[in-house]
């Protein structure tokens, strides 16, 4: 059916995505200042012979573009590679901590989501009250403030004073509480405004008036035939989300001190280990091309009018 | 239209559901359970209002446990391995793990005396042999195998005595035994499960031994029952029967690790924050433990480039610098300092630092007097002094993540204004000034080195071993044989040469010697920080319960 070849066709386009997005980045990990071997052999004591030797033990003496093809023939066979800084296994290292990640995420996603779109709801559904106002001015505020900052409230007032929650690393559930309200918090106000601009939208449409005119009850008008077409670019937005909240998990894991997969791309960033930076880069846009197909796919659930136009296109 | 209605319904309550289901399964497929808590439970049977275990808090993970395969070494390297030999309180060397040992006249025979019985923590045997396997282990796979390079040859007296044959005397050779670096580990388990594994779960002889690393978060140490020691200054000379459990956390946000230990979850944190020093010392609930740098935090200086080539410039420099009023905005937590060793350093010579004060003391007229003679007045009235037109302006490398060298980039600019030399500051990483400094791309670095012997001055300063611009023969003479040279007294005063002409020299402008900081709470009993890496003794530590 129209919808398969769809989806189909959406996944293929990921392919080449992720292939680009690899080769800027091993470009762009060629052309940072520095390299690997030096910053691994930090001390004074070391002479500029033991680095040559390693970085010929690396291969990072040779061109970048056999270093990638080197990277790409392994990658495909299921080897994402090994740390030049603790020699292990690449794939081993992120499947360590992406679970972490995937967890604080999809939890902090859905939590910004019923937030978001719940406050939308009230500030549309009572636009112009005073209860719209305070909860813009909330959701303005929200977003303003920086996770990073915002997190470190929490952790002062549910850990260091009332110590309902641990204040940092991982001891079990409890321990991602506060990292996901960090998170969830300042992209909820975006859902927000987003979840009322559409319903305010929506509910000025004419067929929202002939729904009113033909006497349908309030209920029925506002959550059958207003939400449902002002929540489809919310929901795309819900899919669209999720794989950019890692980049929000590197501040806030290291802040938490969890052991998740954005401190270890913080970590090697800064330490210049190409492999994993490279592994936890694909995992992203792998991700990311996942998350997009699927929020095409609702979408094209959700209003059929898409399915027919990008079907066509595509 | 119904049917499509209905069926796009349960499409997404499907997915709805395949999120939850997912995010529900993978919590419990792929979480390990958090079968070690990193807080320290209440325990203790015996003694109820002690504290079982130790919780540690430091800045960093480490890149591998095994100390021979790392380039840095933390606290758990501390914990897990032991050296032969440790710099005692007054910097003098004291057994740790030997029991004595013997340098022969020349300095070319070192022979060490093992204590019977002793044992690495897995229960192997710790021999002659034994060490002697894990010396050559480090010869052949360390980073810094060079260390080792002058000791050609190691002979098994006995199965408790080593003879070291070096081919010259080797004094610095003593800086890397004290460390842990130098403490052996157990090469013929390193042999059977292979350099990688043993890099994960390596086995040493030190007080504790490993029992899991969680990735990301921390390490979890046990006793090692087998551990004895012969340091003189703890009285527990075996296992430390308070403590069953070390555990050693990675917090890497500064705020977060204090607040872990305000709150009373952690016991000692490492990489104390220069800000926090000031409330934590007014903390009740905390002490800290202060030690000295090994080594100064300096400028760095590119002699080759105009006009800091010429030697007047240079000490124009170090005499406007006002290093107590640097040390007044680094809440005095750094010492003023104008000389080349720090007195946490081995031959360092208070007499050397009182001559290079007195040299160069703070003092804005001589520092023009010098520029004048340099040819550096300023001419057209703008505040920068010139010289054939041209204006002394000179660009400063600030590490942003050396907060105490960072903090002090601004306050080296206004102060050499003052002498109207016009300072650009560049910020970049640390690792990226020294890159910069090792391809001679600079005019000046703001810089560090941490390391107890003076040896390390060959590779900041000498011609060839050093990766910088500045070359003197006398230097390089005066160096090269402070690497050989046995007599405590002798060293000395070849580095106090050494430091002397380095002084008129000024390749690198020293500012100041940092004290760092081991925060610790009041309710731990008995430890010891060591300088002067600040090494962590919890021989005789007990914990109280809060």
């Amino acid at each position: 059916m129209g919808l398969l070849t769809y989806v189909v066709k959406k996944l293929l386009i990921g392919v080449p995505v992720i292939f680009g997005v690899t080769i800027i980045l091993f470009y762009i990990m060629y052309m940072l200042p520095g390299d690997p071997i030096k910053l691994l052999l930090a001390g004074e004591r070391v002479t500029p012979a033991k680095i040559e030797e390693l970085r010929r033990a690396w291969g990072l003496d040779q061109p970048v573009y056999i270093q990638y093809f080197y990277w790409l023939s392994h990658v495909i066979r299921g080897d994402l590679g090994v740390s030049i800084v603790t020699k292990e296994s690449v794939t081993l290292l992120i499947s360590q901590r992406l679970p972490y990640t995937l967890i604080l995420m999809l939890t902090s996603t859905l939590l910004s989501y019923a937030i978001g779109v719940l406050a939308g709801l009230i500030t549309a559904l009572k636009r112009g009250t005073l209860i719209d106002g305070v909860v813009s001015v909330a959701g303005v505020v929200s977003y303003s403030i920086p996770g990073f900052w915002f997190g470190l409230m929490l952790m002062l007032a549910f850990g260091y004073y009332s110590k309902l929650l641990p204040i940092s690393g991982y001891e079990g559930p409890q321990s991602l509480v506060l990292p996901a309200i960090s998170l969830a918090l300042p992209s909820s106000a975006y859902v927000m405004r987003l979840t009322r601009a559409e319903m305010v939208e929506v509910l000025n449409e004419d067929y929202i008036r002939t729904a009113w005119a033909k006497g349908l009850n309030k209920k029925r008008v506002l959550f059958v035939h207003a939400l449902r077409n002002a929540m489809i670019p919310v929901v795309v937005m819900f899919f669209l989300d999720i794989p950019w909240l890692i980049g929000g998990a590197v501040v806030i894991e290291t802040l938490f001190a969890l052991p998740g997969m954005g401190r270890l791309l913080y970590v090697s960033i800064i330490r210049q280990d190409y492999a994993v930076v490279q592994g936890i880069v694909l995992i992203i846009t792998v991700l990311t091309v996942v998350f997009n197909t699927l929020g095409d796919i609702v979408v094209a659930v959700l209003d059929p009018r898409v399915r027919i136009e990008r079907g066509g296109s595509l | 239209m119904r049917c499509s209605r209905a069926v796009s319904k349960l499409v997404v309550t499907v997915l709805v559901l395949v999120v939850v289901i997912a995010l529900v399964a993978t919590y419990y497929m792929l979480m390990p359970t958090p079968t070690q808590t990193p807080t320290a439970p209440p325990t203790g049977t015996t003694t109820p209002q002690l504290k079982k275990t130790l919780v540690i808090a430091i800045p960093e993970e480490p890149m591998g446990l095994d100390v021979q395969q790392v380039t840095w070494s933390n606290e758990v390297h501390d914990l897990v391995f032991q050296p032969l030999v440790v710099l005692g309180p007054n910097m003098t060397i004291v057994p740790d793990l030997a029991l004595s040992w013997e340098v022969s006249e020349n300095g070319t025979v070192i022979i060490f005396h093992l204590p019977k019985g002793a044992k690495f923590s897995n229960g192997d045997p710790l021999t002659a042999e034994a060490v002697k396997k894990s010396i050559e282990r480090y010869k052949s796979i360390s980073p810094y195998a060079e260390d080792f390079a002058d000791v050609v040859e190691m002979v098994v007296l006995d199965t408790y005595t080593l003879k070291l044959i070096l081919d010259k005397p080797a004094p610095y050779l003593w800086a890397v035994l004290v460390t842990n670096y130098g403490g052996p580990v157990n090469a013929k388990v390193a042999e059977e499960v292979g350099n990688d594994a043993f890099n994960r779960l390596p086995v040493g002889s030190g007080p504790y031994k490993v029992s899991e690393w969680v990735r990301g978060s921390h390490v979890v140490l046990v006793r090692n029952d087998n551990y004895l020691t012969n340091m003189p200054f703890v009285n527990n000379k075996g296992p430390n029967p308070y403590i069953d459990e070390v555990i050693i956390r990675f917090i890497p946000e500064d705020l977060t690790r204090i607040a872990e230990l305000e709150a009373g979850r952690v016991d000692i944190v490492r990489g104390v924050p220069l800000d926090e020093v000031k409330r934590l010392r007014e903390n009740p609930n905390i002490q800290l433990y202060e030690t000295l740098s090994p080594g100064i935090h300096y400028i760095m200086v590119n002699v080759r480039k105009e006009p800091l080539n010429d030697v007047r410039v240079r000490q124009a420099i170090m005499i406007a610098l006002n290093r107590s009023e640097i040390a007044a905005v680094l809440d005095n937590n750094v010492l003023p300092w104008y000389s080349f060793l720090s007195p946490s350093q081995i031959c360092y010579n208070k007499s050397v630092e009182d001559l290079a004060e007195s040299l160069y003391l703070n003092n804005l007229n001589k520092a023009k007097e010098l520029l004048r003679e340099a040819g550096w007045v300023d001419t057209d009235g703008d505040g920068v002094v010139d010289k054939d037109g041209v204006p002394l302006k000179l660009t400063l490398l600030s590490p942003t993540d050396d907060p105490a060298l960072k903090k002090s980039a601004p306050l080296i600019q206004a102060q050499l204004a003052k002498i109207g030399i016009k300072i650009e500051i560049k910020e970049y990483t640390y690792d990226y000034v020294r890159d910069l400094t090792r391809e001679w791309n600079f005019e000046l670095a703001l810089r560090r080195f941490s390391w107890a012997d003076p040896d390390i001055l060959i590779y900041l300063v000498h011609s060839e071993y050093g990766n910088y611009t500045y070359s003197n023969p006398e230097v390089d003479e005066l160096l090269e044989l402070g690497r050989s040279v046995s007599d405590m007294t002798e060293r000395t005063k070849v580095y106090s040469r050494a430091q002397e002409i380095l002084l008129r020299d000024l390749p690198l402008i020293p500012l100041f010697v940092l004290k760092e900081y081991t925060a610790v709470s009041k309710n731990v009993k008995g430890l010891i920080v060591l300088p002067p890496y600040g090494t962590l003794i919890i021989n005789d530590v007990r914990v109280e319960q809060r």
